[in-house]
């Protein structure tokens, strides 16, 4: 079975924002203004948090890619009343938008507020407008929506594997966000693979997952930055 | 259409014109057809939205001839003035405002040619007897009951296909 | 003698249905509607532009339509604990408040359920919820709980109705054609035979013992929405028995306001005695009480917990950014009503109204201060979130509140706002008992807070 999963290595994470800007171009996420960002309405799937640790003059910054963590036991899966979210066999979170009836239970269920809601109809400028992904749909107002890691990717590349005849190599398919990491900081795979660049490195003594203590056994993992010595 | 698939379209394109002109060379050269289709029954001036699916199939004309896009897109695809005229002498095209009757859901990301091609899957298998239409259809090409999500899940549960609403929806 | 004294409480309680409304109560009603039809104006901006025109944001998701949603199913457990639970334990004092603890219930409860409807991003897929149920959400035992709620309710409410409405049809000959065929038909019949009296006694005990595990379902399922998320402030064990409490006590607070309001209009001073109202503030002083218990257990744990993110909320309330809210709150369903129930001179029917009040106020906020700062101090990101509500929110709220009001004032000007048979069994049980001479003064009955009898209803009155 496959278990798509994700680790970022926040030593070579420079906060470049370049997977920001790839996911939302991949996945017609709208363009949004500062305004909007200003009071909680803006739409990232994918965004970099700033985290900041000690105090002056021994303090260290780093920025934080994070996208939806795919959660082994998502919370926002089970509480959804219409069975709009779910988890599927290749453990992907996925949001159907047309069942959603736009309750945000889902929204306030996850821990990492990495969910996120249409408060408007999206816009974007004319020219963007004409040039959104056609294997991704528009979202309409009132629902919620998410990162699938790329999913429509996944697709393409099994039909071109099978127009080639042959088996889905590991990098068929990488999300966006992956492909536009300048360093390479983003890695992408099946975790049930163990051979698998992924699994490697999710055995790191540097991998983290953010509030495991939770339980909802996140499959966005993190390589801690080591402090220079 | 998108820019970048273009190439292939025309390839295609080419691949289907060959295959109507080799049809209908077929059909002057073949001497029990002459009989039953003497030249006159190609008419010279045609109407696009009076377009007979009926006329056309019982020449022997496959669905993939006009609706190439089938085995290649996405979508089937309507077939352009242009290729009318490959037999008629004079098309009068539709109307701007003129709209194909079937058109998919937003919200549904169908491919034909995984379908088509992959699947081995026959028109008729979901647009039932489209041969047997005089005109365009008004409303979507389904039969009743043919279109709809359930429809799809009892086939996709028959022949083992993914049921995930992932891949259908997103 | 007690012939008399039936066909006096009669024309008490009818006679105002047969005047002639007021300017004062037309003017109120039609402000009334106005004011919900201005809400029905906001809502309809709010489905055209989306939820944006809310105050709410990333990570404020839920804020006042939620509040209310809590705040309307909470008031409207006031009927079903009056008029079924004091029903079955048989308590005394009940009796004059029945009919309109039961009409809070009955006209509150869709307001509750408007509120989620209106809180929804996309009201139009409303039917998914039966169409695609998924039982593992709170929000799905909801849709059933209160829906079940609000069946049972009418029908509760209707069947204790019967008698009442049987009666308006028998003895109010000058209404208007059209009431008269109301009556006829929602009378269903009725004769006071005692076989139709046995049949409605073993009907409502019934479905007030029904009705009994619904009320601490109903809003124990409303606190599994907040309860079973991970989220901090929300995740508590107390936060079930909490709500129930707390919806409770809100619940007797709006029926005491309201009792005492159409004990003013309709003159209902002898019916509805200082006893009863002082019966019904120990209750309330007994609620008072439990709810700050619940309230300090709550804040206790979390306090003694130390959890990171649970103690920023904590921080937030007692003196972060809510402090305001969370202290008046607290002198709302606390202080003030405590010290002026605490004394017994004071709780006359004047203080008990305002008191009334002064608990919903504090109810509406103790659900502000439990939904939105769990919102605004999530887990992950690290930022703070705010909340102001919009005005499409505020003229909402207002709206709801002005349509619960504008359809109890409507019912109380067709149907009795008293249950005319409960009253009656009331003062044939006291004049036998107490051998009262025929003028007798009501208020001087010393109504005991609850009676040991027996469960079931009396139906004595209806024998003689």
């Amino acid at each position: 079975m496959v278990r798509w999963a994700m680790v970022i290595d926040l030593e070579k994470c420079s906060g470049c924002q370049a997977c920001v800007v790839a996911c939302a171009a991949e996945n017609n996420v709208p363009l949004g203004s500062p305004q909007e960002a200003e009071i909680g309405r803006l739409i990232r799937w994918l965004q970099t948090l700033p985290r900041i640790e000690g105090e002056y003059p021994h303090v260290r910054a780093e920025a934080v890619p994070m996208m939806c963590f795919q959660c082994e036991r998502p919370p926002c899966t089970y509480v959804c009343p219409v069975a709009a979210t779910y988890k599927n066999p290749q453990g992907v979170v996925a949001q159907i938008y047309w069942r959603c009836i736009g309750c945000r239970y889902c929204v306030n269920a996850c821990p990492f507020t990495l969910k996120w809601f249409n408060w408007f109809q999206p816009r974007w400028p004319a020219t963007m407008a004409e040039a959104t992904n056609p294997d991704v749909s528009l979202r309409d107002k009132g629902v919620t929506e998410k990162c699938t890691f790329c999913h429509h990717r996944l697709q393409q590349a099994k039909d071109r594997a099978r127009a080639e005849g042959r088996p889905l190599r590991p990098e068929d398919y990488r999300p966006a966000c992956v492909e536009a990491c300048p360093q390479g900081a983003l890695v992408f795979g099946d975790l049930d693979d163990p051979d698998s660049e992924v699994a490697r490195r999710a055995r790191s003594p540097r991998a983290f997952r953010f509030l495991e203590e939770l339980g909802t056994q996140p499959k966005v993992y993190y390589l801690a930055a080591t402090p220079e010595a | 259409m998108r820019p970048e698939k273009l190439g292939t379209s025309w390839v295609l394109g080419g691949a289907a014109l060959a295959l109507v002109l080799g049809v209908l060379g077929g059909l002057w050269t073949s001497s029990g057809l002459e009989k039953s289709l003497p030249a006159s029954s190609v008419p010279a001036t045609v109407a696009y939205t009076a377009f007979s699916h009926r006329k056309h199939t019982t020449l022997g004309i496959a669905c993939g001839a006009c609706h190439f896009q089938t085995y290649v897109e996405a979508w089937a695809g309507l077939p352009s003035v242009e290729l009318c005229r490959l037999c008629h002498r004079s098309v009068e095209a539709p109307p701007a405002s003129w709209e194909p009757a079937t058109r998919l859901p937003g919200h549904v990301f169908f491919s034909h040619r995984r379908h088509t091609v992959s699947g081995g899957i026959s028109c008729e298998r979901c647009h039932g007897e489209v041969q047997a239409w005089d005109a365009p259809p008004a409303e979507p090409s389904f039969p009743r009951g043919m279109a709809g999500m359930n429809r799809c899940v009892a086939c996709h549960r028959i022949v083992g296909a993914s049921t995930d609403c992932l891949s259908c929806h997103r | 003698m007690a012939e008399v004294l039936r066909s006096d409480v009669e024309t008490r309680v009818l006679s105002p249905l047969t005047r002639p409304a007021g300017w004062g109560y037309t003017l109120t009603v039609g402000g009334l509607v106005a004011i919900f039809g201005w809400s029905l104006y906001a809502w309809n901006r709010q489905i055209q532009t989306g939820l944006g025109i809310t105050g709410l944001n990333a990570p404020v998701f839920w804020g006042v339509y939620v509040i209310n949603f809590v705040f309307f199913i909470g008031i409207s457990h006031a009927g079903t604990l009056i008029s079924s639970i004091l029903r079955i334990t048989d308590t005394p004092w009940r009796r004059p408040f029945t009919r309109l603890a039961e009409a809070i219930t009955v006209f509150s409860l869709p307001f509750g359920a408007l509120s989620v409807i209106v809180d929804l991003g996309r009201p139009d897929r409303l039917l998914h919820v039966v169409r695609y149920p998924h039982f593992t959400s709170a929000i799905l035992w909801d849709v059933v709980c209160i829906s079940t709620y609000l069946i049972t309710s009418c029908l509760y409410f209707y069947l204790a109705l019967v008698p009442d409405i049987a009666l308006c049809r028998d003895r109010l000959p000058e209404t208007p054609a059209w009431r008269k065929k109301l009556y006829r038909t929602l009378a269903l019949g009725w004769q006071d035979t005692p076989v139709q009296w046995k049949t409605l006694n073993r009907l409502l005990t019934g479905m007030s013992i029904f009705l009994f595990a619904l009320v601490v379902s109903v809003h124990t399922n409303v606190s599994f929405v907040f309860g079973m998320t991970l989220k901090p402030g929300w995740h508590t064990t107390i936060i079930s028995p909490f709500f129930v409490l707390g919806a409770i006590y809100s619940g007797v607070a709006t029926v005491i306001v309201l009792a005492a309001l159409f004990r003013r209009l309709y003159r209902l001073e002898d019916l509805m005695t200082e006893a009863h109202f002082r019966s019904c503030a120990k209750f309330l002083l007994a609620l008072c009480c439990f709810w700050l218990y619940a309230m300090i257990i709550e804040h206790l744990f979390v306090f003694y917990g130390k959890e990171t993110a649970e103690l920023r909320i904590l921080e937030a309330k007692f003196w972060g950014p809510y402090a305001p809210l969370f202290w008046t709150m607290v002198a709302c369903c606390f202080g003030i009503p405590f010290v002026v129930l605490a004394v017994p001179r004071w709780r006359t029917i004047r203080n008990l109204v305002a008191i009334g009040l002064v608990i919903n106020v504090g109810m509406w906020l103790e659900r502000y201060t439990i939904i939105v700062p769990s919102g605004a101090y999530p887990y992950l990101p690290w930022g703070v979130g705010t909340y102001r509500p919009s005005w499409v929110e505020v003229s909402i709220t207002a709206g709801w509140l002005a349509g619960f009001l504008a359809l109890i004032l409507l019912f109380a000007r067709l149907f009795p706002v008293l249950t005319v048979w409960e009253v009656r069994e009331e003062l044939g049980e006291a004049r036998t008992s107490l051998a009262a001479p025929a003028s007798m003064e009501p208020s001087a009955i010393e109504v005991p807070l609850f009676s040991n009898r027996a469960v079931g209803f009396n139906s004595q009155s209806t024998k003689d």
